[in-house]
């Protein structure tokens, strides 16, 4: 079988002032007609360069310095940008990271999808615009008609991404380059979005190229797995058993760093030490050597070649053959004991009762008019308790009101309704009522470790500030740098990180300082708003490690706000699962991820992908997007997704909390012998009316 | 660049206060020295700043010494610039000149540039009906034109450098409070402006302590623009007899009365005008090269 493209000992560098750095180094590769080939590695592995480079599409300070890419057997390092054109969008197609950047604002989408086919199939305006409306069912978008009329921002981003999907499909395309396509969703639309990109480029027989870092989202795509790390590629394997026996000591560590919903609370996870190597510095050996825990002299000294393995199997390793033997056994498990955690106590650090928070008050023509609320109601009577020295898991798609509720508690949003107490003191619900004492117990991790830390100050000052601000009593020069070393080693940095500026460190880096600032006040309770959302796999796993280990030593609490539910299992002992500003279940995290569960939950966790191929993923999908919170749906809030609809009952009474026994909590129509009895039999029947 | 840069950093913050602002100096003009342009620009402005602080110093005659007998001299070894009508030293005079017109648009400038940013600040943090408020309030200001302000106000209170000053900031305030506000959007959300609310800091240390920081580069340049303006605002001024009055020399107001000669003493024009000119170019260029590294810097 001819491949549809092949890559051979391709090298690209990057201009950076007068010097060039090699990104890619002698990458080869190659895709089957109807293969989805994944393409794998963190931040800076040069995936993306790659992948822009198959279709010759690289920045203006990059260049191709050797090798060659062969669509079918035709080589596009020579081509001319203008001959690229007739490629573009034709034989190649792209499917972008941020849809809504892709698409061009000021034209509807139907004159974008109708522009491909015109300039490529020559098809005339009428023609084309009737060959977006069925591109446009074939994605599934309910309502094509009203589709193709409408503008990019009218659409959410599960529809704007289908819309570009349709683009890049409309022409037949030999190959599709999906990049990182589902990052920005919402794991529920992921699911259905990757669902149907697998069927529909298996549909197109069209061969693709699949770029994540997900290796959950790589595992249920895939055929074969290119794994790249530091501009090389590290093993190439079909999917089955890449997953099922790696051989590549990093591939082993990514995979192991992978939190799994069915892992106690008293594991850690291991990790891959140290920060991938930057362009400049990339070493002479092996590029994985100063990472790689088996790593032997000769690793240092000498690039290990790509080595034929199997058929279809390729490693880059010095050590591959004595893995493959057995007689290396990695050492994945960590080496630190685990910090033995503290039993949770039964009095409570937090609790808060009926915080209810609406955004944009309605205005004086609508007061007058009536009708349509105007607001937003971002949460509506909500009520949590945090246990001492356990952490609350507070679990949701985007617009669920997790993030409002744990701004509402650290009062950054001041709670419209509800009452708190913080270690059985009342407290107030806006900043300026709260005594330092309470602001020394609350603090918080953000979300985005880019603007968490002051550009302009050093990580010493940005701790010395919080220590000095908050520690109630005067405190001296030394004294004050003590803590601030203290504080640096406690997240494993070392002392002299405290000169350094944020600009200096790296994303994992700045949420563990944002972690050792939070910590600076000795607090009852640290709110953490997906701190490991931006980070690559093996860094979230230092960095929930570290959250753990804090958690068992400075004997702290935590609320941890994620759309990751592995990743919350890994912390929270007991998980609040929201949606559209409502608790809809509550539990110990193992009733939660058990049935009887809500179908909200059940779908949730049916729309994790697993990273392990052989493991078929839970079929329960949910269409449809996120009502909207102005219009919220009138009885059960989930009636309009809910796949375990009963009747009129869902869409007219508000369903009433039902007790599953152990404090786990269920607000749902459906008894709970019913519910065990339905998730306990997977309902195959749905799995093919959603698929073609 | 984190790497390379990280050895001197660690260095950096150990060092007393006036070496690590040398250094900065320093830095400044090796980092405006990759922009040919902009250095000349920053050397002409000091060179001008030179000459206001000693011009008078310097210069061979009084602004207002009527040499006998050496009236319309044109340009020579012993009058650079040549003389007037009345046998005034041009180059004199322009020397002289030099520190008003650097003076009054250098003060108009600081103050509307500390309102400016203090204003902006506060209106773009605090956000709500006040941010409405005194942005409209300040948008309606930039609507009236700048000459027809400035005429009024120097009509009614007479032409005075005081006068000059309340002009330029009334004109040049609300521009810069704009700057800032925008530019303190843009990070009010952060999280590191979050977590400082979160230890109870004062609005003023957010303001100054946190966000300031972060605006100063566009604040910078900013300044150097309006600087460039107040000048030129200054020098029109002083065209139109609104300037500082006779007979202290004012490069505008020499301007407008060489004009009547230039047939017979065109050096009474060209001087003035061309250190105008100068001046206000070697401004614009030092604020381009300002903005040139503030944005290769950005990428904080």
């Amino acid at each position: 079988m001819t491949p549809v493209i092949e890559v051979n000992n391709l090298s690209i560098d990057y201009q950076l002032g007068k010097r060039w750095l090699n990104a890619i180094r002698d990458v080869s590769l190659c895709i089957d007609p109807f293969e989805i080939h994944g393409l794998v590695g963190e931040s800076g592995s040069g995936k993306s360069t790659l992948a822009l480079a198959l279709m010759r599409y690289l920045a203006g300070n990059a260049r191709i310095s050797s090798g060659e890419i062969l669509l079918d057997g035709e080589n596009l390092v020579s081509k001319s940008e203008h001959e690229m054109r007739q490629i573009w969008g034709k034989k190649l197609s792209l499917v972008p990271q941020d849809p809504l950047a892709a698409l061009n604002p000021s034209y509807t989408i139907g004159e974008q999808i109708a522009e491909v086919t015109r300039l490529h199939e020559g098809l005339s305006k009428q023609q084309a615009f009737s060959r977006a409306v069925e591109l446009l069912a074939k994605v599934k978008i309910a309502d094509p008609e009203a589709v193709v009329r409408r503008y990019p921002h009218q659409l959410s981003g599960g529809m704007q991404q289908r819309v570009t999907i349709a683009m890049a499909l409309s022409t037949q395309p030999r190959l599709l380059v999906l990049d990182e396509p589902t990052t920005a969703l919402d794991v529920t639309t992921q699911a259905v979005i990757l669902d149907l990109f697998r069927d529909l480029i298996h549909d197109n027989k069209a061969a693709a190229l699949y770029v994540s870092h997900d290796l959950g989202a790589i595992a249920q795509m895939c055929d074969r797995v290119t794994v790249m790390y530091g501009g090389e590629v590290m093993a190439s394997a079909p999917v089955h058993p890449l997953y099922a026996a790696p051989l590549h000591p990093y591939t082993m560590g990514l995979l192991a760093s992978i939190p799994r919903p069915t892992e106690g609370v008293e594991t850690r996870l291991p990790t891959i030490d140290g920060v991938a190597p930057s362009l400049a510095e990339r070493p002479a050996g092996c590029v994985f050597a100063p990472r790689c825990p088996v790593a032997l002299p000769i690793c240092f000294d000498e690039k290990p070649p790509l080595e034929t393995i199997d058929t279809g199997r390729m490693g880059k390793c010095h050590r591959w053959r004595e893995i493959r033997s057995g007689e290396l056994v990695m050492q994945t498990a960590p080496l630190e004991k685990v910090a033995t955690s503290l039993p949770p106590d039964d009095n409570y650090v937090l609790m808060a009762g009926g915080v209810s928070k609406r955004f944009g008050s309605p205005s004086l023509f609508r007061r007058l008019v009536g009708g349509d609320s105007g607001y937003v109601q971002a949460v509506d009577d909500v009520s949590v308790r945090v246990r001492a020295r356990s952490t609350l898991g507070l679990v949701g798609e985007s617009g669920s009101g997790k993030t409002t509720l744990a701004r509402s508690i650290v009062a950054l949003e001041v709670a419209d309704d509800g009452q708190m107490t913080l270690l059985d003191m009342p407290i107030a619900n806006t900043l300026a009522g709260r005594s330092q004492a309470v602001l020394r117990e609350l603090q918080m991790v953000f979300q985005n470790p880019n603007d968490t830390l002051n550009p302009y100050q050093t990580v010493g000052q940005a701790l010395a500030r919080t220590i000095r601000r908050l520690s109630g009593r005067a405190m001296i020069q030394t004294e004050i740098r003590a803590k601030v070393n203290d504080l640096l080693d406690e997240v494993r940095l070392t002392a002299e990180y405290a000169d350094r500026y944020p600009a200096e460190l790296s994303g994992g880096e700045k949420q563990r300082v944002a972690i050792a600032r939070a910590f600076a006040t000795d607090p009852a309770l640290v709110i953490a708003d997906e701190p490991t959302s931006s980070l690559d796999v093996s860094v979230q796993a230092v960095v929930l490690n570290l959250l753990k280990d804090l958690r068992a030593r400075e004997g702290a609490s935590y609320i941890l706000i994620s759309h990751d539910l592995a990743a919350v299992s890994y912390l929270a002992d007991w998980i609040a699962v929201m949606y559209l500003g409502q608790i809809v279940e509550e539990g110990d995290t193992e009733d939660v991820y058990q049935a009887p569960s809500h179908p909200y939950t059940e779908a949730l966790l049916s729309a994790i992908p697993a990273p392990d191929p052989t493991v078929q993923r839970g079929n329960i999908r949910l269409e449809g997007d996120v009502p909207s919170p102005r219009n919220v749906p009138s009885g059960c809030r989930f009636h309009t997704r809910c796949p375990r609809k009963i009747g009129a009952i869902c869409e007219t009474q508000e369903p009433p909390w039902l007790d599953a026994g152990g404090g786990h909590r269920i607000r749902c129509h459906i008894p709970i012998d019913e519910l065990i009895a339905m998730q306990s039999t997977p309902p195959d029947s749905e799995r093919d009316e959603v698929s073609l | 660049m984190s790497t390379l840069r990280s050895g001197v950093e660690s260095k950096r913050a150990s060092r007393p206060f006036y070496v690590r602002a040398l250094l900065a100096v320093v830095s400044f003009f090796r980092r405006l020295a990759r922009h040919p342009v902009s250095l000349v620009g920053t050397l002409l402005v000091i060179a001008f700043v030179l000459l206001a602080l000693f011009g008078p110093n310097i210069a061979p005659h009084r602004f207002d010494d009527l040499i006998r007998g050496a009236a319309r001299q044109s340009p020579s070894l012993e009058f650079p610039f040549g003389t007037d009508r009345l046998g005034r030293d041009i180059f004199s005079r322009v020397l002289w000149g030099a520190r008003e017109i650097i003076a009054i648009p250098g003060i108009a400038t600081a103050i509307s540039v500390f309102l400016g940013t203090c204003v902006g600040l506060f209106v773009g943090y605090y956000g709500g009906w006040i941010d409405e408020l005194i942005s409209r309030a300040l948008d309606s200001l930039l609507s009236i034109p700048a000459l027809v302000l400035a005429l009024v106000m120097l009509g009614t209170i007479g032409p005075s450098p005081v006068g000059i000053i309340i002009v330029i900031v009334l004109l040049y305030m609300p521009i810069v409070t704009r700057v800032i506000r925008s530019a303190t959007l843009n990070i009010r959300n952060s999280g590191f402006i979050e977590a400082a609310k979160l230890r109870g800091e004062s609005l003023p240390y957010i303001l100054f302590g946190e966000i300031l920081p972060s605006v100063l580069p566009a604040l910078t340049v900013e300044a150097a623009l309006r600087f460039s303006y107040a000048i030129f605002l200054t020098a029109s001024l002083g065209f139109l007899g609104l300037g500082v009055q006779p007979p202290s020399p004012d490069w505008g107001r020499m301007v407008s009365e060489s004009r009547a000669n230039y047939a017979r003493t065109p050096w009474e024009l060209w001087f003035p005008a061309g250190a105008i000119a100068s001046l206000v170019i070697g401004v614009n260029l030092m604020a381009d090269g300002l903005r040139r590294i503030f944005r290769y810097e950005g990428q904080f």
